[in-house]
């Protein structure tokens, strides 16, 4: 072994042309390393470098698709809203049972509660449901 | 026998809770020696408690007695206004669980100063949050001031003062020993004491009306003297635009309002994980919507039996209703104090208020102890001794100044304080608050727009509106200096808060870029070698 060969760095810092090292070479979840058994799950690979952002990917909130917790207290608003404009504009009169008393406001006042039912019991599932992360 | 003389089982009953209550809270007292016990006590409950608890402080007196009231006076009306009261804690559950659960957090000051200017967060939230919990305070304290004289049978306006004084003591008490474990537990009594007062009422209600709610229903219609319209909306109001208008604002206030209080928000903070918030504010939504529907029973039950003109004759706003129904429904006795009935009701009306107030004022003692003294003044430097003893002492403060504004304000309206309370809840709180914990691009002066500028458009519309002078039942009949058509400005106010929130943010000061330290080191492993 020639000595340029033992002493790379020095040479490339004198500015000698020196032929490059070979790279170290870092064990990658491909290849684990010899001494780990076959039954050791697979390592991961160690990030080098924090992950890079692209800002074309960066959307504003109301871009990005809203959690189902916000989608389900808007609708149960927007039904609310809805039975109460109903009943207080046409005194939920809009008959749509041939006068059998069976209007639009109460419709709607049965919506918002299956509604907000629905809700309760997807939240009260999800709640004992181990899968959700807890933040 | 004097023991069945029912004024005395009343009396009884009163002491049992109250020493119950305080052996609660010299209990929850003993781990209470840092301020992270004192704000937190609660984190070792079981979902089920912490809900039972969230439940009790979203039901008041104010619920208790004014949607129950309104029912029976107002029908449908009455019965939107307890649906939005279910659809406030479905948002809070949705909405708010999530952003305040965890984090060792105390009050809203520490949640908005997470993300913004620490200062300005702190006092600004503060002022607010002082603001809109006082007036919801008096109402608690009024109403249970004179109920309890009404159950101990001693008339006059010096009974009422000398109970309210009573009551304020007492709070003090149970907030100062206890804190937020105290009262926790005191909410969990109240909401059971609460339930069973209510079921009983149902029972007792349904039981004259054979088992049916057609029936009942009817019958509350033919003897409102509204006939088939009592069922329709618009009776709370009138007819007019402006009644409708009402309606729907009202809606909005309540719906939005209650969710962002001040003291519900803080039951949130020591519930550790997404899971367990979600868990527990399930647990308060079942309970509330429990307890309405028993209250909606109840509401129908006072306008069939006593009737619409008997209810408007004993109180023209709805507030005593309950009791009216309550003597009602026992008429062997000549006068309130000696029905049995209605002194276990009144017993357990006092016992809600009383939680409800320990709250309250825990609430607004801790923003004023936590965020304007301790991290404001003292700029973090106090000791957990002498934050412990601000805390206490703001609670002392919080609650004499509340008694005195609640003796000065006894006669007045308390319609009109509730509304102000959700009205400025929904328009300065709620905005701060959605966007400090959903939006980047809020800034201190988005916050101080919100803050200030919701709670002042609610003052100037609340003063002039007829809820203040110019009606019968204004605070100022009298006077007529109205021109704001509507008695709850929440439908206006509400989206000016969020307009100002939102233009304070986009067109405001920048922020200078502050330097925060890294919460936590980056996970990223460092080059290897």
């Amino acid at each position: 072994m020639s000595a340029r060969q033992a002493m790379p760095a020095i040479y490339a810092m004198s500015g000698i042309a020196a032929t490059p090292p070979a790279p170290a070479v870092f064990p990658t979840a491909a290849e684990p390393p010899a001494r780990a058994g076959a039954s050791a799950p697979p390592v991961p690979p160690m990030p080098t470098h924090p992950p890079r952002v692209s800002h074309a990917v960066r959307r504003t909130p109301w871009q990005r698709p809203w959690p189902w917790t916000a989608r389900a207290a808007c609708a149960a608003l927007t039904c609310h809203v809805a039975a109460v404009v109903v009943n207080c504009a046409a005194e939920g009169v809009v008959d749509i049972g041939e006068g059998g008393g069976f209007t639009l406001g109460a419709l709607l006042v049965a919506v918002d509660a299956t509604v907000l039912l629905t809700v309760l019991a997807r939240t009260h599932r999800q709640s004992l449901d181990e899968g959700e992360p807890d933040r | 026998m004097s023991f069945l003389d029912p004024r005395t089982l009343a009396f009884v009953l009163f002491a049992c809770f109250i020493a119950v209550s305080f052996l609660l809270c010299i209990l929850a007292a003993t781990g209470n020696d840092d301020p992270t016990e004192f704000y937190l006590g609660t984190s070792g409950l079981s979902p089920m408690q912490n809900g039972l608890a969230i439940a009790g402080d979203y039901i008041s007196a104010a619920t208790v007695l004014g949607t129950t009231g309104t029912i029976a006076l107002a029908g449908f009306d009455g019965v939107l206004i307890a649906s939005s009261t279910v659809l406030s804690i479905l948002m809070f559950m949705l909405v708010m669980s999530g952003p305040l659960c965890g984090h060792g957090r105390f009050t809203l000051g520490d949640v908005l100063a997470e993300r913004l200017s620490e200062r300005p967060a702190r006092v600004n939230t503060a002022v607010v949050c002082v603001v809109v919990v006082l007036p919801l305070l008096l109402v608690q304290l009024n109403g249970a001031g004179s109920m309890m004289a009404v159950m101990l049978g001693i008339p006059g306006s010096a009974a009422v003062t000398g109970c309210t004084i009573f009551i304020g003591s007492l709070m003090v008490c149970y907030a100062a020993l206890g804190g937020m474990k105290g009262t926790g537990f005191i909410q969990i009594v109240k909401t059971f004491v609460l339930f069973a007062a209510f079921v009983l009422l149902a029972v007792l209600v349904l039981k004259r009306f054979s088992w049916n709610p057609v029936s009942l229903f009817g019958t509350a219609a033919d003897a409102s003297g509204f006939g088939g319209t009592f069922w329709q909306s618009g009776r709370q109001y009138g007819d007019s635009a402006a009644g409708r208008l009402d309606v729907l604002s009202v809606q909005l206030t309540i719906a939005l309002g209650a969710c962002c209080m001040p003291h519900l928000t803080m039951r949130m903070h020591p519930i550790r994980g997404l899971r367990a918030a979600r868990a527990a504010t399930t647990w308060a939504v079942g309970a509330v919507t429990t307890l309405l529907v028993l209250i909606v029973i109840v509401g129908a039950g006072a306008a069939a039996i006593v009737g619409g003109a008997g209810l408007r004759t004993a109180d023209p706003t709805g507030n005593d209703t309950l009791l009216v129904l309550t003597r009602a429904l026992d008429p062997g006795t000549e006068s309130a104090h000696r029905s049995l009935l209605f002194s276990v009701v009144a017993c357990a009306v006092i016992v809600t208020t009383l939680a409800a107030v320990a709250g309250l004022t825990l609430a607004a003692a801790a923003s004023l102890a936590h965020d304007g003294l301790a991290k404001v003044v003292f700029r973090g430097k106090l000791s957990p001794d002498r934050e412990l003893a601000a805390a206490r002492t703001a609670i002392v403060v919080v609650g004499v100044l509340a008694v005195v504004l609640a003796v000065v304000t006894q006669h007045w309206n308390r319609q009109v304080l509730l509304s102000f309370t959700f009205a400025a809840a929904a328009s300065a709180l709620l905005p701060a608050l959605f966007y400090g914990t959903m939006w980047s691009g809020f800034t201190v002066t988005g916050l101080r727009w919100s803050l200030y500028g919701g709670l002042v458009l609610t003052v100037v519309t609340m003063t002039f509106s007829p809820s203040v002078s110019g009606a019968p039942l204004a605070v100022f009949p009298d006077q007529d200096f109205q021109w704001f058509p509507l008695h709850n400005p929440g439908l206006v106010t509400i989206p000016a808060g969020f307009a100002l929130g939102w233009a304070g943010s986009r067109f405001g000061p920048r922020p200078r870029h502050v330097r925060r330290p890294a919460p936590e080191p980056e996970p990223y492993a460092t080059y290897p070698g």
